[in-house]
């Protein structure tokens, strides 16, 4: 670059030169042509003698309105800027308001719109992906949120939301497999919550479709993950409780009130496990106890009554007298024959039926119970038991549950043969 | 001067650097290639600002006339464009009647005809009108108006700049590219579709130039509007061959659509245009109530129209309504381009293919489940590259444009493909491709860059002939020489010796014996020595160059130059010309 050496040359020597080039015997200085003596303008480019003035003008110039262009620029964007931004928040407010009234299908436009004016916004882009899963557009939802979740992979809420389509779609498989990639993607805010419903929700859909293992696995983990909050402990309680797995349901219930001691739900929660697992006097100590803090809760009568009855029926309980028990016994064998009798006069029953046969059973120890005297534990009060359980258990088979005392029996006589409530 | 100069020596390096300073902004201290590289950048610069400033006063223009809703008022959608038309239509014909059109030939007209040269008032007109129009609901794009705006602003830039004649020429395709670029935030697309159709050739001095200006233009488009693309890409991938053939059917399918709209819009303008001059203030009003009309109940026709490709993208319509919407954009931007109103067709063109491939895509997911393995977003990306083809006759450009939107490179096979198939229908049903037609119809006679793009350039071996004698060694003796020639019809012959290669009239062999005696070497009978050779391969300009006052150029293999391929005479060139002429001709009846 003839520059190179040039670039050190003084100013007085560019001046010289540009005296030269106005010279007669000058050479043009942009093409370097030999311009004709007096010549003002440069035959071969069209350059004129005061070129260089003229074009040094213009550069600055140039630099200066581009700069001001810049800065013009600059306000009028932020300002349109400015005014689409509020002009998404109004049309996205007015879906989600919307959406928040059931309104799916009016919910669309709206988000569509706010996302013209806030395009990429995620919040917005969520919210109709959700709006188009509640409104049934299930093909569009599906490629608009798969297109997200290919620019936020991690994304946990879309993955939910993919979850939740598959799930509306009947792909058991799919909707499992996003709502596990949800578990362990990223929130955009309130992690840990979130993270916890989703968990939820996949193991109710886990339970509804039959896959228990799987489920018991989640609530396992999730139960493992908790912080110390009641409520969580509660949830995870009840969680266990709708999988039968009544150990951990009562831990979580324990857990639960060992950090709110009057908590009726984990009372009322901790209750329903002992009642499960044959724990009768912890369960109506529970019961009782949830009753007291929420008397209005009107699910707890029922369990509360159960509990009592089997607490006062059961004859094997232990710290009994030998005269308590036996009362006991009688008492369950006058119920069950009683309700054996009803049963029998309201359906029909063959000669090999299960009520003929306990009809049958009765009454060798119905004899011996009315006789006066007799030698002492004849018949022997298992005998007795024995009866009163599996004539409660057919009977209830055939004629359906009967009263608090005879339910309660029933459940006895399952806990006998190893069974679970 | 002494004075001067000791001033100039003792002031330091501040003056130093003022002095280098104003040397380099003058243009003193670059040469006038680099001086064009450095006013490159700036035009870039200006063109980007430029354009941001177009979006802005076309979307704030909607936000005026048509409010922020994506259904506006009925009432507004039918005045808006249609009193925007009669604005519009006002300023044309009284103070810009330069804007009409797109632009992309205006630009063209600049470089072939007006030596670089758009006036200034032209980028104002065409800001102004198309804002209003675009803003208001004319079917037409941004695009191409910002690839005018560009070269304007370049031209103008030049013109200040007192560039020579030759580079005031290039700068306007420089300022295209920045327009256009900063318009599609597609650079390479862009840089692309300056060459194809304004340039016409790689010219490495321009391009070094076009895509410096574009990479400014759009860097300064992404700072204020952000880098994120044009539509939000569909996640579905083309998969393998066995989507291919859905994709040809759309290849089909877009190229029969673009000869429809190109016969509709070729032969409705010049009509338009021959009516009474005072029509020419209502036609733009005209076009802009019938699209008024349409989009009462069909918005998505207005304006540019990307938000609804984007929604095409992602299986928003059923194809039914997206097959509807290409035809009714069809219309639409027929009426808005041949009633005169200032706009572009890169956008509706787009659209249109955006439409027609997701209408292509739901028929086959619908009916023929078998061939659509993918869904319908892919498509209608696909459809924009077909129909970009197929109307605008860009095919590498369309290509690369689809590409350079979507970063999904897996895309390119399926969009290859389907843009060839209508390119190629497009061709041939409609011989002049658009640009082409349009300044016909507007009386230029600019050059046809399709048409530059298909020639293939005559070489040396389509005009040179088998040598009819042997060639000659320099140390034969005149003896060997004639008995060697003997039967031969050239009238000159060559030799091959130190010099190279030469040559003398065979007549004069017949003479030299007696002259000379029979034991002179043929080298001395050689009139012209050091012949010019050309290689097979060489284009037959370059032979016409070298010929000169030679009767013959040797022809020889690049391998080894001493075996002779065949030779070259001013006859055989003259003839190969004649004979390419009247092959083109043939082919083109």
């Amino acid at each position: 670059m003839r520059g190179t050496d040039r670039g050190e040359a003084t100013a007085t020597e560019a001046q010289n030169d540009e005296t030269a080039a106005r010279g007669p015997a000058a050479e043009c200085p942009r093409c370097g042509s030999k311009l004709p003596a007096g010549a003002k303008e440069c035959a071969e480019c069209g350059s004129r003698g005061w070129f260089t003035t003229s074009r040094q003008t213009t550069v600055v110039l140039s630099l200066i309105l581009l700069c001001a262009q810049f800065l013009l620029t600059g306000f009028l964007n932020r300002k349109f800027e400015g005014r689409e931004r509020e002009m998404a928040r109004q049309w996205y407010d007015r879906g989600v308001a919307e959406l928040a009234a059931g309104r799916a299908e009016a919910a669309l436009n709206p988000l569509r719109t706010a996302l013209v004016y806030s395009r990429n916004n995620p919040q917005y882009e969520l919210r109709l992906g959700e709006a188009l899963v509640a409104g049934e557009h299930y093909g569009e939802a599906k490629t608009y949120l798969l297109t997200l979740l290919e620019r936020q992979p991690g994304s946990s809420e879309l993955n939910l939301e993919l979850a939740r389509l598959a799930a509306r779609e009947g792909d058991v498989s799919e909707a499992i497999h996003y709502y596990e990639a949800s578990l362990y993607g990223v929130w955009e805010s309130n992690g840990e919550q979130q993270r916890r419903a989703a968990r939820r929700e996949l193991i109710a859909y886990l339970s509804d479709h039959g896959q228990k293992a799987e489920a018991l696995a989640h609530t396992m983990s999730y139960a493992a993950n908790l912080p110390p909050d009641a409520g969580l402990h509660i949830q995870a309680g009840e969680l266990f409780l709708a999988e039968q797995n009544y150990d951990h349901a009562e831990e979580q219930f324990r857990e639960a009130l060992a950090l709110a001691p009057h908590n009726a739900a984990a009372l009322a929660g901790a209750g329903r496990a002992a009642l499960a697992k044959g724990e009768y006097a912890d369960a109506e100590r529970f019961l009782n106890r949830a009753n007291r803090a929420n008397p209005s809760d009107g699910s707890l009568a029922e369990p509360l009554a159960l509990a009592r009855a089997l607490v006062s029926l059961d004859p094997s309980a232990p710290g009994l007298t030998d005269t308590e028990s036996q009362r006991r016994a009688i008492h369950a064998y006058q119920l069950a024959a009683l309700r054996l009798d009803t049963c029998m006069g309201s359906v029909e029953s063959g000669a090999n039926s299960p009520l003929r046969v306990l009809a049958e059973r009765e009454k060798p120890i119905d004899m011996k119970l009315r006789r006066k005297r007799g030698p002492p534990n004849d018949p022997p009060r298992s005998t007795i038991v024995e009866f009163a359980l599996d004539a409660e258990q057919a009977v209830t088979a055939a004629c359906g549950s009967g009263s608090v005392e005879d339910r309660a029996l029933t459940i006895l006589a399952v806990h006998r043969s190893g069974g679970g409530q | 001067m002494s004075a001067e100069t000791g001033k100039g020596r003792t002031a330091g390096p501040a003056s130093r650097a003022r002095g280098w300073l104003g040397r380099l902004i003058s243009g003193s201290l670059l040469s006038e290639g680099q001086f064009f590289f450095f006013l490159s950048i700036l035009i870039g610069l200006f063109g980007g600002l430029s354009v941001v400033c177009f979006q802005l006063a076309i979307d704030s223009t909607r936000f005026w006339l048509l409010t922020s809703s994506l259904r506006p008022p009925a009432v507004r959608v039918l005045l808006a464009p249609t009193l925007a038309g009669l604005v519009v239509a006002f300023l044309v014909q009284r103070f810009f009647p330069r804007v009409r059109g797109s632009g992309v030939n205006q630009t063209k007209a600049a470089v072939f005809i007006f030596d670089g040269h758009i006036p200034f008032n032209t980028v104002i007109g065409k800001f102004l009108t198309c804002a209003l129009g675009i803003g208001a609901g004319h079917s037409l794009g941004p695009e191409d108006p910002s690839l005018q705006i560009g070269a304007g602003i370049a031209s103008a830039l030049g013109r200040r700049m007192q560039l020579s004649r030759d580079k005031l020429r290039l700068i306007a395709p420089v300022g295209a590219a920045a327009g256009l670029s900063a318009a599609f935030n597609a650079p390479i697309s862009a840089v692309l579709f300056v060459i194809e159709e304004v340039i016409g050739n790689w010219s490495a001095g321009v391009l070094g130039a076009v895509v410096i200006s574009a990479v400014a233009s759009v860097t300064v488009e992404r700072w204020f509007r952000g880098d994120a693309p044009l539509f939000r890409i569909p996640a579905s991938h083309f998969r393998g061959l066995s989507d291919l053939p859905a994709f040809i059917l759309l290849g089909i399918a877009g190229g029969y659509f673009s000869v429809f709209f190109l016969k509709l819009v070729l032969s409705a303008r010049p009509r338009l245009k021959r009516l009474p001059q005072w029509t020419q203030y209502a036609q733009p009003a005209a076009a802009g109530l019938l699209i008024g009309m349409i989009g009462l109940r069909f918005p998505q026709v207005m304006g540019a129209g990307y938000g609804y490709m984007d929604q095409a993208m992602h299986d928003q319509y059923g194809w039914q309504l997206l097959l509807l919407l290409a035809a009714l954009k069809l219309a639409a931007t027929s009426f808005s381009f041949v009633s005169g109103t200032p706009g572009g067709l890169f956008a509706p063109t787009l659209f249109m293919g955006a439409m027609l491939g997701g209408a292509v895509g739901g028929f086959q997911q619908h009916y023929f489940p078998v061939l659509h393995a993918v869904s319908v977003g892919p498509y209608a990306l696909v459809g924009m590259g077909v129909l970009f083809a197929g109307i605008l006759r860009a095919p590498m450009t369309s290509i690369f444009m689809i590409v350079e939107l979507t970063g999904d490179y897996s895309v390119i096979v399926p969009v290859m493909t389907a843009n060839a198939i209508a390119y190629l229908i497009s061709r041939r049903n409609q011989n002049v491709s658009l640009f082409d037609e349009l300044s016909r119809q507007d009386g230029m006679n600019l050059p046809s860059m399709e048409e530059r793009r298909e020639e293939t350039p005559l070489r040396a071996e389509n005009a040179m002939r088998q040598f009819g004698a042997p060639v000659l060694s320099a140390g034969n003796t005149v003896r060997e020489g004639r008995e060697a020639v003997r039967g031969a019809r050239e009238s000159t012959l060559l030799v091959r010796g130190e010099f190279g290669w030469g040559s003398f009239p065979a007549a004069a062999l017949e003479s030299a014996g007696a002259k000379l005696g029979e034991d002179a070497t043929i080298g001395s009978l050689c009139t012209q020595i050091g012949l010019p050779t050309l290689h097979p391969d060489e284009p037959l300009e370059t032979a016409l160059r070298l010929i000169e006052d030679h009767p013959l150029l040797p022809v020889v293999r690049r391998s080894n130059r001493d075996i002779l391929q065949g030779v070259l005479g001013l006859q055989d060139i003259l003839q190969a010309y004649r004979r390419s002429e009247e092959e083109s001709e043939q082919w083109m009846t």
